[in-house]
């Protein structure tokens, strides 16, 4: 366990002064450098983006209940899937865990005081504002309508705030980059003594291996709508066929950084499955060192496989062809991960409590979503699936059955270090369940539909797809209760939530050491760590 | 250059906190490079120059290509490693740039693995048997143009990137013949098939393109060789 | 943390003009591991610059193998002897910022403000004669994509030349502004004597920056203004 810290509050965890009280007023929120609160700030923005994505999504569903025009016109459906794929990828997915639960926790897990850079922390909160605000304000500006992948050459034509939204994009990349650099400089220089590499919980390695991916593809996103933005206001040419140019480059481009992207937004969801797995199976984590470097190798891998994303896009048969098979390469370090969780659970003590629960629903949804990644990855059975609703359903089963569960899982699970109280675990396991239905109701039958034809991004459809149509809006539904409750419970627990102990779940990592909620400093004492952060049983060791 | 701001404004920072080490003295101790090694290096660095613009004056061909960039990159290295003292730094930070050197070739391999590789599976399928119980008859490509088919030398179905998207998807396993595009003018030619980089290939653009292509045909007057 | 409890501290040490008024932050531990810090965040935002103006070489190889006779009959209408002059200006400003990072380790105040200087006047050098040559080129009509009507031209895509030309040279330019404001900067401070032996990181990160603008010219240089039949 790791080195006991000195407190000089030890009989009230949350009586005395801590990072949230220890000043007060929104000037000092908004000119604070302590990662905490920029931590905070992260989850209550990122929070938003996923509420205005979600009703995007909620509203785009209910237009799909009748085959043709429900209720929104064809423009204001394109408008909206595009809104709520841009929302949820930048402003969402992308910063929430590595913004908001990554500054919280990573100085406090190697011990340090901060993050290396705390006022480049600030700057990357502001940065992701401002993109913020350019992706709202297309809103009554004109809106977008080119998919959040800005395909050209329909983004370089359309009409629309395709610029402002393409600016936003642009701005969000150099917060990403802010971030990754700041974790990767402090996880390097600021681990306290004794938190060796291997002494780091896992939830650190998938976050410095995002951080990797984020400095070396983000800015060759930022290249790329920068060209697209020349292309838009000057005629550039590099991507109009007409002038010379190649509209399948841009694809290489904007592929090159997200690609990559899906693993900036997947690995941190691998890394706090890991951490919040073994807590609530009271089990050292098996295979440490496999878990640690399989991030690594998804993060570096998921460098050579973007072309996978062209197949049917006139990319040339050499290119896809190598493109397939090292697709299947990402399988291994992913199946490792996952064989490492199911062997971390067996024998181990699990207790069901709300972040196990969505740990389950996490092991579940990912699968799924993994395996089909591999249907999509073949040549031929692409040629068939390729911009259907299965490429819908496979995404949404890793990034929201995967990612976003990842990150339910792991704000259930810190939330009572972040803000001291603890939230209602009967409500809590109820909307774990509704969450879990009503995703694989949504999104299972999205398969169907797609490997019987139903393309993506289409407003009307042929009548024989109603049934399913409807089946999945009736889901959406309930994801949408869902979540509302999980909203409802989390704000309620901080009016009235029982004051939440130090380590309410039994933790063994560093975090658990440090007050709830923690003070400025995070701790009176310097830490010194002596041992893992999955030392459950004693003896035990990795 | 936020990074440049940043280490200012930390270090201007002080302690709020108690408990801390209040204005702990610095131990940094800078590593002084002698004045000679810095002038060395400029000298060596408008040596090259002088060399890299005399080089463009004589045509070696392919190697052009190769001997400007070979040439840049012992004048990047000399910048990197001296006046920026790599040579002297944490080893993590040339593995740090190092990383960005490999992955801006991924990047750029890949994808001229598709740019320098569209229609080679047109090609292909060209070359493959209509009718696959007489494989040694009639391939597709005798269908399309039969009197231009040049089977040896023509390489420019695999190399012209402008004109060479089939209007269909060229793993079609379509029995129709998927036409081919095969210029009238394609001369025999040395290239390779997927040209390196920067190679001195005729112009690819002088294919040209099919009528269904996504592009326009690019010529009517082909690039010329100088 | 507020800003007020920063701004309160350092009045305490008088300003001695050799940067020892400088002290560690508080999440640090000594100031080798702050400059250590310090360095990497920079060498890490060096390579977000690489691989930035790397889609732009990854443009450059892909268009120049497409249309090689277009780029060669383009790069013909460069001026290299212009292009000449600019590599050796900004390699003798390069020379000129590892000087002044080296009078600031050893505390030569005066010797780094006018090697900051020397380096101001370089880089501004390179901009006007990156004037002349543009303002050429705009009377010439050589102009990216659409916006080309230079006539006279053999091949079918000059305009590929200069639109990969344009974003080139006008990104690389941008950053030479950037570089002169981040220089101004640390000249001013270098005035103020904030640097000395034990502290200088901001003049060695603002070098280094300044380096990486010389590097990325290295590499354009020869591609556009040389290479050729």
């Amino acid at each position: 366990m790791a080195q006991a810290v000195a407190d000089h509050l030890p009989e009230a965890p949350s009586g005395g002064t801590n990072y949230l009280n220890a000043e007060r007023g929104i000037w000092s929120w908004l000119t604070t450098v302590d990662h905490k609160r920029i931590g905070m700030m992260y989850l209550t923005s990122t929070l938003i983006a996923f509420g205005l994505g979600g009703f995007f999504a909620l509203a785009l569903r209910l237009e799909l209940l009748t085959p043709r025009k429900t209720y929104m016109s064809a423009q204001m459906y394109n408008q909206a899937f595009t809104l709520h794929g841009a929302l949820m990828v930048f402003l969402f997915i992308i910063p929430s865990i590595p913004g908001a639960l990554g500054n919280f926790l990573l100085p406090i897990m190697v011990g340090a005081k901060d993050v290396a850079f705390p006022k480049l922390n600030l700057l990357s909160l502001y940065l992701y504002w401002a993109g913020a605000i350019c992706f709202l304000s297309s809103l009554v500006l004109g809106g977008v309508d080119t998919g959040w992948t800005f395909y050209t050459p329909y983004s370089s034509t359309t009409g629309g705030a395709v610029v402002l939204v393409t600016f936003g994009a642009f701005i969000l990349g150099f917060s990403s980059i802010l971030t990754g650099l700041n974790f990767i400089v402090t996880l390097h220089k600021l681990r306290a003594p004794g938190m060796t590499w291997f002494k780091m919980p896992l939830l650190l390695w998938a976050i410095y291996a995002t951080a990797v991916v984020q400095i070396l593809a983000t800015p060759v996103l930022a290249i790329t709508l920068l060209l697209l933005i020349f292309e838009r206001i000057a005629h550039i040419g590099i991507f109009d066929p007409t002038l010379g140019g190649d509209p399948v480059l841009f694809q290489h481009f904007f592929w090159f950084y997200s690609h990559p992207a899906v693993y900036i937004m997947i690995l941190p969801g691998m890394g706090i499955i890991s951490d919040v797995l073994a807590v609530h199976a009271k089990r050292t984590i098996f295979g440490y060192k496999a878990i640690a470097f399989s991030s690594i190798a998804i993060a570096l891998l998921g460098f050579l496989v973007w072309g996978h994303h062209m197949f049917v896009a006139g990319q040339s048969e050499l290119a896809s062809t190598i493109f397939s098979a090292l697709t299947f390469l990402i399988a291994i370090p992913s199946g490792i991960k996952m064989f490492n969780w199911i062997s971390t659970l067996w024998g181990g003590s699990i207790s069901y409590r709300p972040p196990m629960l969505f740990v389950f629903s996490f092991l579940f949804q990912f699968a799924i979503g993994g395996l089909t990644g591999l249907f999509l990855g073949m040549l031929g059975v692409d040629l068939h699936l390729h911009d259907t609703y299965f490429v819908v359903a496979h995404f949404h089963y890793v990034m929201m059955g995967g990612t976003v569960t990842a990150f339910v899982a792991g704000l259930h699970h810190w939330w009572p270090k972040m803000t001291g109280r603890m939230y209602n675990e009967k409500l809590a396991t109820v909307s774990a369940a509704l969450i879990f239905i009503g995703f694989n109701t949504t999104f299972f039958t999205q398969f169907i539909l797609g490997s019987r034809g139903m393309p993506r991004r289409y407003y009307n459809y042929l009548d024989q797809f109603q049934p399913l149509h409807a089946f999945s809006t009736v889901g959406s539904w309930f994801l949408g209760v869902g979540f509302t409750l999980t909203l409802y419970y989390l704000l309620a627990s901080l009016k009235n939530g029982a004051k939440a102990p130090k380590n309410p779940w039994g933790g063994k990592s560093l975090e658990w050491q440090a007050d709830s909620p923690p003070i400025t400093e995070n701790f009176a004492h310097t830490p010194h760590i002596t041992d893992g952060p999955y030392d459950f049983m004693p003896g035990s060791k990795h | 250059m936020s990074s440049a701001e940043h280490s200012h404004s930390d270090a201007g920072h002080g302690d709020a906190h108690a408990g801390h080490g209040h204005h702990r003295p610095s131990k940094h101790v800078p590593h002084v490079l002698p004045l000679k090694t810095y002038f060395i290096c400029w000298g060596a660095l408008m040596v090259l120059t002088a060399i890299t613009v005399g080089a463009s004056y004589v045509d070696f061909g392919a190697a052009n290509l190769i001997i400007a960039v070979v040439i840049a990159t012992i004048k990047a290295s000399t910048v990197a490693l001296i006046f920026m003292h790599l040579l002297y730094d944490e080893k993590f930070n040339a593995i740090i740039i190092a990383s960005s050197i490999i992955f801006l070739g991924i990047f750029v391999g890949f994808t001229m693995s598709d740019t320098e590789g569209r229609g080679l599976g047109e090609k292909i399928q060209g070359e493959r048997p209509q009718n696959i119980s007489q494989p040694f008859e009639r391939t597709h490509h005798d269908q399309v143009l039969v009197d231009t088919w040049a089977p040896k030398g023509s390489t420019s179905a695999m190399t012209g990137p402008p004109g060479v998207i089939p209007p269909k998807p060229s793993a079609s396993v379509d029995p129709v013949p998927v036409p081919v595009p095969v210029p009238a003018s394609a001369a025999p030619s040395d290239s390779a098939a997927p040209a390196p980089e920067g190679s001195v290939a005729p112009a690819p653009s002088a294919s040209a393109a099919p009528s269904g292509s996504v592009k326009p045909a690019p010529s009517t007057k082909p690039d010329k060789n100088p | 943390m507020g800003a007020a409890a920063h701004d309160d501290h350092g009045h305490d040490i008088p300003a001695t003009g050799d940067g020892t008024q400088f002290s560690v932050a508080h999440h640090f531990d000594t100031a080798d591991q702050q400059f250590n810090s310090n360095k990497m965040g920079i060498w890490l935002f060096l390579v977000t610059e690489i691989l930035f103006f790397g889609g732009l070489f990854c443009a450059f190889f892909i268009f120049r193998s497409w249309y090689y006779d277009s780029f060669v009959e383009a790069h013909h209408h460069l001026d290299r002897i212009m292009g000449g002059i600019n590599t050796l200006v900004l390699i003798g400003s390069s020379l000129t910022m590892a000087l002044a990072v080296r009078a600031a380790q050893q505390g030569k105040r005066q010797l780094v403000v006018l090697l900051l200087a020397i380096t101001i006047l370089c880089a501004f050098g390179f901009l006007a004669i990156k004037y002349l040559e543009y303002t050429h080129k705009f009377h010439d009509g050589l102009l990216p994509g659409k916006y080309f009507h230079a006539t006279g031209f053999k091949s079918q895509h000059p305009g590929m030349f200069f639109a990969v030309y344009f974003m080139m040279t006008g990104i690389h330019g941008l950053h030479v502004v950037i570089g002169i404001g981040l220089i101004t900067w640390i000249l001013l401070r270098a005035q103020n004597g904030e640097f000395g032996p034990r502290y200088y990181a901001p003049v060695e990160g603002v070098g280094l920056y300044w380096h990486l603008v010389d590097l990325v010219w290295i590499y354009l240089f020869p591609l556009l203004y040389l290479v050729g039949g």
